[in-house]
């Protein structure tokens, strides 16, 4: 059966009803995303492809938990973002905080669409100079919003942060790469 | 790379094939989900009651005396609060708000107001036990009785008793007024003790005026050689209901 047309909560429901067929048309729509944020996000290449495959292991042990009025792909993207948290403690390249100051207040976040595409689009050429001068936290942002193309609401559902702490870091994540490409003499933003 | 993707799909359908991994059933995470919330809710009553506990024993063993002698009152008010009672519900209210962004919605808010709002309720709940309810009278009772447990007991079972009198700090029954000295006993810890307290000659809030024998006084001041130097005197009207 051709499940290309098929959304991907429709699919869910399915496979929740049993329709095990359907979970190689998750693995085919996100393994290369899945991929490409885990490599960004960890800036490293190596042992990543076990790391997915396990992502999409843990998807289907618990696909029972999503709720299918719900967008997939944030939830899927949170079962990534831990696994790649995990596997950054692990190597102790994460601080160990117990709680994060850019979640302490409320922050204002607003998206204008048509700023977001230019900026998306400018950032996207750039965006891979600077990366890995980023701290995690901020990478992690960039690479779910400029390169996987997220939006706010669903970058808060995966990092589980609230909607402004987005903003906060995005702003902050571009402050810093501004920074790294002055210090590399890299144009920034053109 | 397309080959590798193909790896990826084949090893984790070979997996849900041969049934190496399966999918866990809806009632595991309805389950879990009742289990967190049953902790985060169970929490939420402990702090509320070690918060209304301490309003208790505060009031209860007199010390909110000490609020209203001026600054020296102010400052034995804060060496006799039970802060380690405080820091515990502090760790509690803390762990309560871990537990809480654990749930869907909790993420939402950001710390510093999900902080606040828990002190408030924390707080709020525990004045409204502690003033409203006859809970830490009935715990009271209980304690006496040797019916609660042994931590909890040994809490309600002491909490009217104030600092001894070697601390500055006596409750106790004027037994004779002589002048600017008084005489009274104090019952606390099983024994009856007779306390001499000196009052000052010119201090507003240590004087005998309106105090008669065999009433409840609640003194505080400098202990030295079994007599006490008091700065504050009050009149114990908890201690007169008792």
């Amino acid at each position: 059966m051709d499940y290309r047309a098929v959304p991907d909560e429709q699919l869910a429901a399915q496979l929740q009803a049993g329709d095990k067929e359907v979970f190689g048309t998750f693995v085919e729509r996100y393994e290369a995303k899945l991929l490409r944020y885990g490599t960004k996000f960890l800036s490293r290449t190596e042992d990543i492809e076990d790391i997915v495959q396990e992502v999409f292991v843990s998807a289907y042990q618990n696909i029972q938990s999503f709720d299918t009025s719900q967008k997939f792909s944030p939830w899927l993207y949170r079962i990534a973002h831990n696994a790649y948290v995990n596997a950054l403690k692990k190597n102790s390249r994460l601080p160990r905080v117990m709680f994060d100051f850019d979640t302490l207040l409320s922050h204002q976040a607003y998206e204008d669409p048509a700023a977001a595409e230019r900026d998306r689009a400018d950032m996207r050429v750039i965006v891979d100079k600077g990366l890995e001068q980023l701290a995690p936290k901020y990478r992690e942002v960039v690479v779910l919003y400029y390169l996987e193309e997220l939006d706010y609401k669903e970058i808060a559902e995966v990092l589980q942060v609230p909607t402004g702490t987005v903003g906060v870091r995005l702003r902050r994540a571009k402050e810093a790469l501004q920074a790294a490409y002055d210090k590399l003499n890299i144009t920034y933003g053109e | 790379m397309e080959n590798k993707h193909n790896n990826i799909k084949d090893a984790v359908l070979a997996r849900i094939n041969t049934g190496e991994i399966s999918m866990r059933p809806h009632v595991y995470f309805t389950l879990r989900l009742c289990a967190l919330a049953c902790v985060a809710l169970l929490v939420l009553a402990v702090s509320i009651v070690i918060f209304n506990f301490i309003l208790f024993s505060v009031h209860a063993s007199g010390r909110e005396n000490l609020l209203m002698f001026g600054p020296r009152g102010f400052a034995s008010f804060i060496q006799f609060f039970p802060w380690w009672l405080l820091l515990i519900d502090a760790l509690l209210v803390a762990g309560l708000q871990y537990l809480v962004r654990t749930f869907q919605f909790g993420y939402r808010i950001p710390l510093l107001y999900m902080l606040a709002g828990l002190l408030v309720l924390t707080v709020g709940l525990g004045l409204f036990v502690d003033k409203v309810t006859p809970l830490n009278d009935l715990l009271e009772v209980q304690a006496h009785g040797g019916h609660l447990p042994p931590g909890v007991g040994n809490f309600f079972d002491h909490a009217r008793r104030p600092p001894r009198p070697e601390e500055g700090v006596c409750r106790c029954t004027v037994v004779s007024i002589a002048g600017n000295t008084i005489v009274a006993e104090d019952h606390n810890f099983g024994t009856t003790t007779l306390v001499t307290i000196v009052l000052p000659p010119n201090e507003a809030q240590a004087t005998t005026s309106g105090l008669r024998v065999g009433d409840n006084i609640f003194v505080v001041g400098d202990e030295d050689g079994g007599v006490i130097h008091a700065f504050g005197v009050r009149r114990d009207d908890i201690g007169n209901k008792r």
